[in-house]
């Protein structure tokens, strides 16, 4: 018989089988063992995962996590444009500042940020008409507001990195044919490089704001009103500890699914990214 | 002293004089100097890293130069004079004369988020600002022109390069430019669509436009070229009518090149 006359049959992958037998078997012996130890007081965690402290803190953390990444945006942005413009003085000072703000570590600058009434004890503004105005800047920066300063200069430095590769990614000739057709090179930053880089921006950046709503728990540190600092306020004085890492946990993993929701659907939009559909086929067809 | 040159009726389209480029250290350009006279076709010939490509950007301003002089209808390419001094023309004067030649590229350099209709009414639109119904009929129009009117809506990337590279032509003529460069517009076409693209060239010749084209199809340049010019490292070495220069060329260098060059299309 001629080989396309006959069905197509599949092997059984038995080797496949058996092992997710035994993954299966393993990882079930592992949950329960954990749900049901009784060092965990899962009791305690259902009992905090709502509470108004709680959730105040999830409200802080996400108002940390938009705030400074749409700052962030902005000036990554703006540090992106003034790389590539022909000024070598601008260029120089982005290379700077990126050096600067993503060659230290955040806890770092969180910790300068916190006491830089050290460095600067009184911030003074002159206004043409009421003089001179001056604050004390321990009035001025409080553990939210150096949380919010850290968070944008830190992560401003990584936008414009993703921009600036935004914009390398856009073929140089489509930048020479807007130029000779005539439009000048801020329109053809505009209207051509923009649009095209944003395929390329978009899945590193939506990447970006996920690391960046986990990093904003390092204000815990500064007391920045987060989600961790509210529940080691509140282990601080119960001692339930464990119960309440696992519901900051829970509440970071739930956040974290529901932007990865989003930055599934936004790259489909696009028709760009890592999603599941574009793997790259390095087996058997 | 005035560099912008009077007279409009004698005016030359393109004048360069004595332009040399280099890069680093190398010499790309070594002293050109021609004229292209209003409604000439000049094809341009010499072999690879011979300073053609270089010799187009430059009168586009795509690449500065240094020594030497191109005028763009009486007016000198990316420099004023003042004050016995040169300065590099504001991004708005040399946005304005590029606009004065339209430059159809090798690789077509469509733009790609935008349908084929956008990437020809856009600058005409955008950039020169006419009126957007009496663009779009033109546009239409050209495209019928170069035979794809059936492919109004597609994008870039839906099209064959023979297809892309039409566009880009119609792209270059919807501006009404008063010199057209061509940058080897046929040689990253599969051969079989070379042909669809000289032919929507030839009868762009034949309308009357200025065109300074840099191909290596003899037929073509035979058939279209009121003058070749054939350049060997940076510098001219012959030229004349397409039939002095292919029958009877004075110097080796051109000779050997003929020899290696195909015939056919
Ligand atoms: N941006 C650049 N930087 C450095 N060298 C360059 C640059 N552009 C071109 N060159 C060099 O200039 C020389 C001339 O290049 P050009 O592209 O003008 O040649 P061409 O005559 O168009 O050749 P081809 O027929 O291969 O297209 C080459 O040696 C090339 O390496
Ligand atoms: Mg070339």
């Amino acid at each position: 018989m001629r080989p396309s006359a006959l069905p197509i049959a599949r092997r059984i992958p038995w080797f496949t089988l058996v092992a997710a037998v035994i993954l299966f078997l393993s990882v079930s012996a592992i949950i329960s063992s954990i749900a049901n130890n009784a060092n965990l007081r899962w009791d305690m965690v259902g009992k905090f995962l709502f509470n108004a402290r709680i959730i105040d803190g999830v409200k802080v953390t996400l108002e940390l996590t938009v705030l400074s990444m749409l700052v962030a945006a902005i000036i990554g942005f703006i540090l992106a444009l003034a790389w590539q413009s022909s000024n070598r003085l601008l260029s120089a000072l982005t290379w700077f500042y990126v050096w600067i703000f993503r060659g230290t570590p955040l806890l770092v600058q969180l910790l300068f940020w916190f006491n830089i009434s050290l460095v600067l004890p009184q911030v003074t503004f002159w206004t043409p008409f009421s003089g001179t105005i001056s604050w004390q800047t321990n009035d001025l920066i409080s553990g939210y507001t150096a949380a919010l300063l850290g968070l944008i200069f830190h992560e401003a430095a990584y936008m414009s990195e993703i921009f600036r590769g935004g914009f390398l990614s856009v073929p140089k000739g489509q930048v020479e044919a807007a130029l000779s057709l005539g439009m000048t090179r801020n329109a053809a930053l505009r209207c051509i490089v923009l649009p095209q880089s944003m395929r390329a921006i978009i899945p590193p950046a939506t990447n970006q704001l996920i690391s960046l709503l986990k990093m904003t728990s390092l204000v815990a540190v500064i007391g920045g009103g987060d989600l961790l600092t509210r529940a080691q306020f509140i282990y601080g004085s119960n001692f339930a500890v464990i119960p309440l890492l696992i519901v900051v946990s829970v509440w970071y993993l739930a956040l974290v699914s529901i932007a990865t929701g989003i930055q599934w659907y936004v790259e489909r939009y696009i028709g760009a990214g890592s999603n599941s559909t574009q793997k790259i086929n390095i087996s058997s067809p | 002293m005035n560099p912008d040159k009077e007279t409009e009726s004698e005016q030359s389209v393109l004048e360069i004089i004595d332009l040399e480029k280099e890069f680093g250290s190398t010499r790309v350009l070594d002293g050109v100097s021609f004229k292209i006279e209003r409604g000439e076709k000049v094809v341009l010939m010499g072999p690879s890293g011979s300073g053609k490509t270089t010799l187009l950007r430059c009168i586009n301003w795509l690449e500065t130069y240094e020594k030497g002089e191109i005028y763009l209808k009486g007016e000198l390419v990316g420099y004023t004079v003042e004050k016995n001094k040169r300065y590099v023309r504001k991004e708005k004067d040399i946005a304005r004369m590029r606009r004065e030649c339209a430059m159809v590229f090798q690789h077509f350099n469509l733009i790609g988020h935008f349908s084929v209709l956008k990437n020809i009414m856009y600058a005409p639109i955008k950039i020169l600002g006419e009126n957007p119904d009496e663009v779009r009929q033109r546009a239409i129009d050209l495209l019928a022109r170069v035979n794809l009117q059936d492919k109004i809506d597609f994008l870039p990337s839906e099209l064959s390069g023979g297809q892309q590279q039409r566009v880009a032509i119609a792209r270059a003529l919807a501006v009404r430019p008063s010199l057209m460069l061509f940058d080897e517009p046929t040689s990253a076409l599969d051969p079989e669509l070379v042909g669809e693209v000289l032919q929507v060239m030839t009868e762009v010749a034949e309308s009357g436009i200025t065109m300074l084209i840099v191909t290596h199809e003899m037929n073509f340049a035979r058939r279209c070229a009121d003058r070749v010019i054939f350049m060997d490292e940076g510098k001219e070495v012959e030229s004349g009518p397409p039939e002095i220069v292919f029958d009877d060329p004075k110097h080796a260098r051109t000779k050997l090149f003929l020899g290696e060059v195909n015939w056919e299309v």
